[in-house]
């Protein structure tokens, strides 16, 4: 060891070992190379049914001799020991392993892999056979991942898993993916499972799908008390390829992928686009009005387009969303390189992903190099290293701005008459109001496309990760097992807006300035290590025992500065101002600049776990974890977490053995008690940070004077503790008719105790929230996952396979001081009311507050006199929350009188006359009835076909992005587009002979709104009301793929063991009621940092491509 | 092999037991530092503090309720109509949501605990007791002071604008409070200032400016808070037992829990008051009343302490100016000049002037009634013309709205008068929010003198007032007694600090806000009335409102104008308008043609739209605009905007804010909002 003072796993050391441990792969592999083979054996493999399964491989374990079975199933391999093993397999069904013990000749029938209870299922610190599960886990082959073309392995898992709900952010590229484990107990802490990759905590984003073995999901206490306090909310279990003995493959798969919209909003047309704009400009007051007449020439300002308006009719919309999403193209490679001897195995992997965003400057870009080597050093000594290199390129994140959503999804405002259909005075846009405000809707120096091209936010990050292991075989049954896991990365933030982004330009288009950066580095290292020793005995023919006990440690921690600067001489471009960051105008500019270090978070644990069989037939499981972590005070740090399950495999009672159709059958019941410890660090203790946040800096004499804050803004509090879930489950797994029907139903009840709630405390403290344990939430529910084979015979075979899931979650309880109340504060102090979403004992997390929608005011609710419009008696009123409406004098509505025809009216639930604050009632829940996904698989002979279905039913959607539309935000919203279901808003303009016309009498006002469907929207403030609560529900067809394997005969002669084309289509079509762009609703689930969920908010939206696939697996 | 492995688990347990350390569960970061550290030195503490000023001026000063003081009082007013912004302005607290000012009111703790932390943390330190025993100002005991002062000021913004709040329970976990009585509180914080004043910089000492808090400031807030113990004040009577053995005299009804009152013992308050308004003007320091004027194209000293705040410096005249700087991202909250300044319609961004929204208008009788001839605060104060955002002046009107809608507004912040204003962005401008000045300290010392009968001596402080405003001597006042005297001293401070946030308390104090409210609806009225039937309205200073006048946009050497000797002149005439001259910004906004100023006609007196002159000036290219015509076809909003919670003079004012809910709701019924506000 080099006598350096780091640590002992510094590079050099790293270096050095990987260089070794090189070396000795060569010589494992040339040892292999020299092995001999003696015994010729022959055989024949088949289907259940009897049919040949050409193409099946055989394989002499521990070595690398294998051969493929012929097309009439037969094949001849020849074995170095007459008592070897052989491994015999084949895609789709369960492989088998058949020890010679002398026999030359064998008939191999294979069991298609739908009965899939021989199939190995990784549980915490180890496998098991899906038989012998006591636990509820939901499993996917690896296969069925990378059927599905998506750059983050979480959206292939959707629909695909019983109890785990998978919902996609939305289409932009480098997309989160949330998944929850029946339905998740949390309401302020994260309710992600724990993700472990090959053991180690990772994100499932970094994985190249191509890469997958398989994905398990541990979904109740007896399988997830094991990790403790990090596994209340389930665990992913995703296991990579390992390298495999025998002769050296090389695999490669490939594919490219055509990203098209889906769907465009639709937006005002150019005649309703002028009709609507003017009227709404005239509202606002001539200053605005007169600028965009001259513009347009209409009306008294028509100048030389003497048609006025009506030239515009039948005009064409220049759509600028498609101009800002439209078409794009992507790609992806696999190269995998595996073989090895019984005493070596390596595997080497690289991926490349090049996924392309439908919008403008928007991609993910991911190189992922993996190597992997199994080394026997003794005969009961194995020693793998796994090491994993990521390296990621991600352009898109665009922020959401209040009342309006990204620049993306209100695209649709721009005007949607390009500037060459013009037929006015464009000199007049330089003028007036267009000038002070209308730039962003109406110059094409500023129009969405323009801005968003000008924004680079691009976000550079790079992984290490290396895991080596020892697994020493002690005595028979006896295994000691150890492992060390170092990672570190490496990210990089290099933001650049451009002129137009940061408005450095004059009016004529000169760049006054180049424009801005936010340049950002942080770094964080974890380590890990782990010892277990598990006790594999037989302590009779009928008591079968299984003990595990086991030690962790992990510690992680980062570090992380960031300066940001203005102002860049208008020479500069991108590259050379992150180059000269200090080059920025010193008058004009500012630059601030912070480092921070994190707090370390670490863990010691302690577990054990023993599982013994009686006679086969009865199992039982238990487990205890005890977990310490650094998120807690002293006194709370460690937790304890035991679990228990029993399993009945009722098919092995005599009294149904007789049974021929049942193959397997078994009840299982579990209990246990799982922690979340997702909190940040030091919220128990109060200290000082110093603040970066240049406002928070007082200034004296023009100087900005540093500051120290308390660290955290939430009151500390020492007797934090633990989250705790109770799951219950009881379950039972099946297959009948040799295993072409088998399924599983769960039902479940997880309590989660003393919640890790932020909670608000009085002012008066100085504090507004602390982080308590109070509340309790339960989820109750019911999976239903079945698959079996429809149709079978030499050529064809067709499967179909589903789950359906329901789940209902519930707030048990709520302390007395938690009123519950948040906002997603999407239109910021311009909606009402700001608290948009309440938590209440009894209901589910995600329940929307607002106004019940009552049709807008008619004429007929007013008694009118001389221009002025009065509430008749008996008729609510608005309240002052609506505030200002535009295009309203001081005598159309009396004083204090807030309604006038036309004016949304809502149910005045308290009946008092007023609608206000006391008529808000909950208007939507946002939670499904049920979800679930069904497939389709058919082959026939080479072809193969699939067909993947997801739905949602029963949840509703808060379309933030249709209310926005529905309210007339002041100067700069003027001039703005809307979505086309504004052509049937309730008008008080009209255009009568080219000119604009106020409608006062109320004959004028019914004329022109008989079929007015909307309310008139020209009041500051958007009321969110059941105007914006949608049906949710909706039916995917997630993934459409079709593949041919081209002959084996034909590509053998080219050395290629199989190929395979496929095509596919993602996101195929979508049934749903939803108006929006897509009912999968998850962009931002804690809108402006709301303080509890905002769940099933719909508001500035990426929308999801739909996708064409065109691929090829190869395999040498 | 076998040792190998042996040595393996030998390490292996070493390190695991090793780890096993009580401090691997207890990791810390340099990036959190412990209360040792940032009270080590001087500088260090002051960081927290710095941290304090700043929240103030983020979360507190901004709460709404800073923006409804100036807008709701006789003299000034809110421009937009069925607007929510001004409820409390109006008087009308039954309107106000829950929780309008849960920011406001949660800042203002948030400031106190930080304040009361670092305050408790220097009391512990033997540097500061050692300082305390020398009994001189040193660094220490300024901080200490400063710390406590912070408190107090919260406290008594929290007071006056919520009444009876909860008092005390900063930076504890707390399940069990009520209300405390505002008199316990005021007198708590007497208590505790009194400590540390002594021991506090005075204004130019230890390098302290008007920008932090120093013993003058703390002098005067001293008086203050004696002068809001003694004088009138809504009080409530639907919490039994609330203010102990303080007993009232009461004034006009009960109404809703609550009613106007001063306690009986005010003069012992009133005298309070007056040493410590007097301490504040024996420790000024450097401050001092700006009564020269060094500028030589004009001379107007009252305008001069305004002109030290559009040129980013600190006022002599100021007693505490809270600090701020220009620009900067995110942008500070340089909110003032945008709030109450100069009307502007500029854009948000690169506009000349940028966007001012004017949310603080004068009521025009105040305008064109009161101020007599030759003071030169009026038009120094009140601005009839605005921006128009691309270099050029533009009339005000009267119709409801914001920016150059909305009516006559106030001249004392105008971006215009930076040099060069900052036309980047709306809102940035950097200048100081104005807290208080020497005039206003001089003032209330005043008003205290006159409420205890030593009447000459309050004549002599407002004759300091108005030979500034008048710039001589032969606009004194003398031999006012008594209420008259207090009258005096009312108006006096009425043009003195119109639009600074002041005139309403005045008001309250006085006890005099519901007849005064009534009065100014009246004389409304009679405008109003006017204005319909004769097409103008004159005031008893000679001053004509008119429903018309008569504008032309000409060109002026220098667009930027200052107080003009020649009243004819329709350009220059009122004085201190125009824009400043935007062309001379090197890659600045966007200016039209040369023609920048507004030529007046009809501004003061009666023009016949039907007669010769009006035909006159119509061909010489003037325009005839609607003036006080706005305001008679938008009475009704005006009625609302104009203090409409009054409707008798017997009606108690409520002025407060609602305590946010959440503070209520946990209280378990010990802490509830009265005044008829509303509550969860």
């Amino acid at each position: 060891m080099p006598a350096t003072t780091g640590s002992p796993f510094d590079k050099r050391w790293i270096r050095l070992t990987a260089t070794a441990l090189f070396i000795l792969s060569f010589l494992g592999t040339s040892t292999g190379i020299l092995a001999q083979s003696r015994f010729h054996i022959t055989g024949k493999v088949t289907q259940s049914t009897g049919e040949p399964l050409a193409g099946a491989t055989i394989v002499e374990k521990g070595t690398s001799s294998n051969v493929l079975a012929k097309e009439d199933g037969t094949f001849a391999i020849d074995v170095s020991n007459q008592k070897s093993t052989l491994v015999i397999s084949y895609t789709g069904y369960a492989p088998r392993e058949i020890k010679l013990n002398g026999q030359r000749q064998l008939d191999i029938a294979l069991q298609s892999a739908n009965s899939n209870m021989d199939e190995v299922v990784v549980i915490g610190y180890g496998t098991t056979k899906r038989k012998d599960l006591t636990g509820s886990v939901a499993s996917v082959s690896g296969k069925t991942i990378s059927a599905i073309p998506v750059p983050n392995i979480a959206q292939a898992m959707q629909g695909k898993l019983p109890g785990v709900s998978v919902v996609s952010q939305d289409g932009r590229p480098d997309a989160d993916v949330e998944i929850r484990v029946r339905g998740g107990g949390s309401i302020s802490q994260s309710n992600q499972p724990l993700i472990l990759i090959d053991g180690v905590p990772g994100t499932l984003s970094d994985i190249p799908p191509d890469q997958v073995k398989s994905i398990d999901v541990l979904k109740d206490a007896s399988s997830t008390a094991i990790y403790g306090a990090r596994g209340a909310n389930g665990v992913v279990l995703v296991t990579t390829k390992g390298a495999q003995e025998g002769k050296t493959r090389i695999g490669y798969n490939g594919y490219v992928k055509f990203n098209t919209p889906a769907k465009y909003l639709g937006e005002l047309a150019p005649y309703d686009y002028l009709k609507y704009v003017w009227a709404n400009a005239a509202a606002n007051g001539a200053a605005y009005q007169t600028p965009f007449e001259q513009v347009f020439g209409l009306g008294a300002n028509a100048g030389k387009n003497t048609g006025g308006i009506e030239s515009y009719r039948g005009l064409h919309t220049d759509n600028e969303q498609k101009l800002v999403y439209n078409n794009s193209t992507s790609s992806n490679h696999d190269l995998t390189v595996t073989g090895g001897t019984d005493k070596t195995k390596m595997l080497f992997s690289v991926n490349y992903t090049n996924e392309q965003g439908m919008k403008i400057n928007s991609y993910l870009k991911r190189a992922n190099v993996s190597f992997k080597l199994g080394q026997k050093l003794f005969d009961n000594l194995t020693f793998n290293l796994d090491t994993r290199y990521t390296d990621i390129q991600d352009m898109d994140d665009e922020g959401t701005t209040n009342g309006t959503g990204s620049i993306l999804s209100t695209a649709y405002r721009f005007r949607p008459i390009a500037t060459n259909h013009i037929l006015g005075d464009t000199n007049a846009l330089k003028t007036g109001n267009i000038e002070q405000y209308g730039k962003n809707s109406m110059w094409d120096m500023y129009s969405p496309a323009a801005r968003i091209a000008d924004f680079d936010p691009l976000s550079i990050s790079q992984a290490i990760r290396v895991i080596g292991s020892l697994d020493w075989k002690i005595i028979k049954g006896l295994v000691y097992h150890t492992d060390l896991t170092l990672n570190r990365a490496w990210g990089q933030k290099q933001y650049w807006s451009g002129a137009i982004y940061n408005n450095y330009v004059d009016d004529a288009g000169n760049h006054l300035f180049a424009g801005a950066v936010d340049y950002g580095k942080s770094d964080s290292w974890g380590s890990r290590w782990s010892n277990t020793l598990t006790y594999d005995f037989n302590i009779d023919g009928n008591n079968h025992l299984n003990l595990l006990a086991g030690q962790e440690v992990s510690n992680s921690g980062g570090t992380s500065m960031d300066i940001q600067a203005n102002h860049f001489p208008s020479n500069f471009d991108k590259a050379t101002a992150f180059a000269q960051i200090n080059q920025y105008d010193q008058v004009n500019g500012t630059s601030q600049f912070s480092s921070s270090v994190t707090v370390p978070s670490r863990l010691l644990s302690y577990f054990g776990r023993a599982n013994y069989a009686l006679m086969d037939r009865y199992l039982f499981t238990a487990t205890f974890r005890a977990d310490g972590s650094s998120k807690f005070s002293p006194d709370h740090q460690w937790g304890y977490f035991p679990a228990g399950a029993v399993a009945w495999k009722l098919s092995e009672e005599p009294f149904l053995r007789g049974i021929n159709w049942l193959d397997n059958w078994k009840l299982r019941v579990s209990l246990g008690e799982v922690g979340n410890d997702g909190i940040s660090s030091n919220l128990w203790s109060q200290s000082w940070t110093s603040v970066t946040d240049q406002r928070f800096q007082y200034d004296i004499n023009r100087l900005r004077q540093s500051a120290y804050d308390f660290s955290s803004s939430t009151e500390a509090n020492l007797n934090l503790k633990w989250e705790t879930t109770i799951t219950r489950d009881i379950g039972t797994d099946f297959s009948v008719f040799k295993g072409r029907l088998s399924g599983t139903v769960d039902v479940y009840w997880n309590t989660t105790k003393d919640l890790l709630m932020l909670t608000s405390v009085p002012g008066i403290t100085g504090f507004t929230a602390t982080y308590a344990n109070i509340g309790q939430t339960s989820n109750k529910g019911v999976e239903f996952s079945l698959s079996g084979t429809i149709f079978q015979n030499r050529d064809w075979r067709i499967t179909a396979g589903g789950n359906i899931n329901f789940n209902r979650s519930n707030i048990d309880q709520l302390a007395p001081n938690v009123t519950g109340l948040y906002g997603a504060d999407w239109g910021g102090i311009a909606s009402y009311p700001t608290s948009d979403y309440i938590l209440q004992a009894g209901h589910p997390v995600g329940q929307v507050r607002g106004f019940k929608y009552a049709g807008v005011y008619t004429t007929a609710d007013f008694d009118y006199n001389n221009g002025t419009y009065t509430l008749k008696k008996g008729v609510p009123d608005l309240g002052s929350w609506i505030t200002v409406v535009h295009g309203l004098g001081a005598t159309d509505r009396p004083s204090g009188q807030y309604a006038y025809p036309g004016l949304p009216k809502f149910k005045d639930l308290n009946g008092n006359g007023i609608i206000d604050q006391n008529d808000v009632s909950v208007i939507g829940n946002m939670n499904p009835k049920h979800t679930g996904g069904f497939s389709l698989n058919a082959s026939y002979k080479d072809i193969d076909f699939g067909a993947y279905f997801n739905w949602s039913y029963g949840n509703r959607i808060y379309n933030a992005n249709k209310l926005a539309t529905l309210y007339g935000p002041k100067e700069s919203g003027v001039y703005e587009n809307k979505l086309n279901i504004m052509k049937n808003s309730y008008k008080i303009y009209d255009v009568e002979g080219g000119q604009l016309v106020r409608l006062t009498t109320p004959d004028q006002l019914d004329a022109a709104n008989a079929h007015a469907t909307l309310p008139l929207s020209y009041e500051e403030v958007g009321a969110v009301s059941t105007l914006g609560i949608e049906d949710g529900s909706y039916l995917r067809l997630n993934t459409l793929n079709l593949g041919y394997t081209l002959p084996k005969s034909f590509v053998s002669r080219a050395k290629i063991s199989n190929l395979r084309i496929y095509g596919s289509i993602y996101n195929v079509f979508t049934l749903t009621g939803y108006s929006g762009l897509d009912p999968e609703v998850n962009t931002d689930p804690s809108h402006n940092n709301a303080v509890y969920p905002t769940t099933g908010l719909d508001f500035g939206t990426y929308p999801r491509p739909r996708s064409y696939i065109v691929g090829l697996n190869l395999t040498f | 092999m076998r040792r190998i492995i042996n040595y393996l688990i030998a390490i292996a347990l070493c390190i695991g037991i090793a780890q096993c350390k009580k401090s691997f569960l207890s990791p810390s970061s340099p990036s959190n530092v412990d209360d040792g550290f940032v009270t080590s030195t001087p500088s260090e503490t002051f960081k927290t503090l710095s941290w304090c000023y700043a929240n103030y001026r983020q979360n507190c000063i901004m709460g709404v309720y800073r923006w409804n003081d100036p807008i709701g009082s006789d003299a000034e007013t809110y421009p937009e109509a069925n607007s929510s912004n001004n409820i409390n302005a109006e008087l009308r607290p039954e309107l106000l949501t829950i929780d309008a000012v849960a920011t406001g009111f949660n800042g203002l703790y948030t400031t106190i605990a930080h304040a009361a932390k670092t305050a408790a943390l220097i009391a512990e330190k033997q540097a500061y007791k050692n300082d305390v025993a020398g009994g001189k100002p040193t660094d220490w005991t300024q901080l200490y002071g400063e710390a406590i002062t912070i408190r107090a000021f919260c406290y008594f913004e929290l007071v006056k604008h919520f009444g009876d709040v909860p008092y005390g329970y900063e930076n504890q976990y707390v399940t069990n409070y009520s209300l405390n009585s505002r008199f316990d509180i005021y007198d708590s914080l007497l208590d505790q200032l009194k400590v540390v004043e002594p021991l506090m910089y005075t204004l130019g000492q230890g390098g302290i400016t008007a920008e932090r808090f120093s013993r003058p400031f703390c002098d005067a807030l001293m008086g203050e808070i004696a002068l809001y113990s003694g004088g009138y004040q809504t009080i409530r009577t639907d919490v039994s037992n609330l203010y102990g053995k303080v007993s009232f005299n009461k004034k006009g009804s009960e109404k809703l829990g609550c009613v106007y009152a001063r306690r009986s013992d005010y003069l012992d308050y009133y005298k309070l008051a007056e040493t410590y308004f007097q301490a504040a003007i024996n420790n000024e320091g450097t401050a001092h009343l700006v009564t020269s004027d060094e500028r030589t194209y004009t001379q107007n000293p009252f305008q001069r302490h305004f002109q030290y705040f559009a040129d980013l410096q600190i006022s002599p005249e100021s007693l505490f100016q809270l600090g701020n700087i220009q620009g900067g991202t995110p942008a500070t909250t340089s909110e003032y000049a945008y709030a109450f300044g100069r009307p502007s319609d500029g854009g948000s961004a690169n506009a000349a002037p940028a966007k001012t929204f004017g949310a603080l208008r004068i009521i025009p009788t105040v305008y064109y009634g009161e101020y007599q001839n030759g003071d030169k605060r009026r038009d120094a104060s009140v601005a009839v013309t605005g921006s128009n955002g691309d270099g050029n002046e533009k009339m005000l009107t009267f119709v409801p709205g914001n920016k150059s809608a909305g009516g006559i507004a106030t001249n004392k912040w105008d971006e215009n008068r930076m040099s060069p204003p900052y036309t980047v962005a709306q809102r940035s401008s950097g200048m100081d929010w104005p807290v208080l000045r020497m005039a206003d300290v001089i003032l209330m010392l005043a008003e205290v003198k006159a409420e205890l009968g030593e009447s000459g001596d309050a004549i002599a402080l407002v004759n300091q007032i108005r030979e500034r405003a008048f710039g001589n001597a032969s606009h004194d006042i003398s031999g006012l007694t008594g209420d008259s005297l207090k009258d005096a001293v009312l108006e006096e401070r009425k043009l003195e600090l119109l639009g600074e946030g002041t005139r309403r308390w005045d008001l309250i104090l006085s006890g005099e806000l519901p007849e005064r409210a009534i009065a100014i609806q009246q004389e409304m009225a009679t405008m109003v009335g006017d204005l319909k039937t004769q097409g103008y309205h004159t005031f008893s200073n000679g001053n004509v409102i008119s429903d018309y006048i008569w504008t032309k946009s000409v060109n002026l050497t220098n667009p930027l104008t200052y107080d003009t000797p020649d009243s004819t002149n329709p350009a220059l005439y009122p004085g201190w308008r125009g824009q400043y001259n935007y062309s001379t910004i090197q890659n600045g906004p966007k200016v039209v043609g040369t023609t920048h100023n507004v030529a007046i006609q009809g501004l003061f007196t009666y023009i016949d739209p039907n007669g010769a002159t009006a035909a006159a000036l119509q061909s010489a290219g003037y325009v005839k605009r609607n003036w006080g015509i706005d305001i008679v076809k938008n009475y009704t909003i005006y009625q609302a905007n104009i203090l409409s919670g009054i409707t008798s003079a017997d009606d108690p004012p409520r002025y407060y804010w609602p305590i946010p809910s959440e503070t209520i709701s946990d209280s378990k019924g010990k802490v509830t909002n009265g005044y008829g506000m509303p509550n969860p």
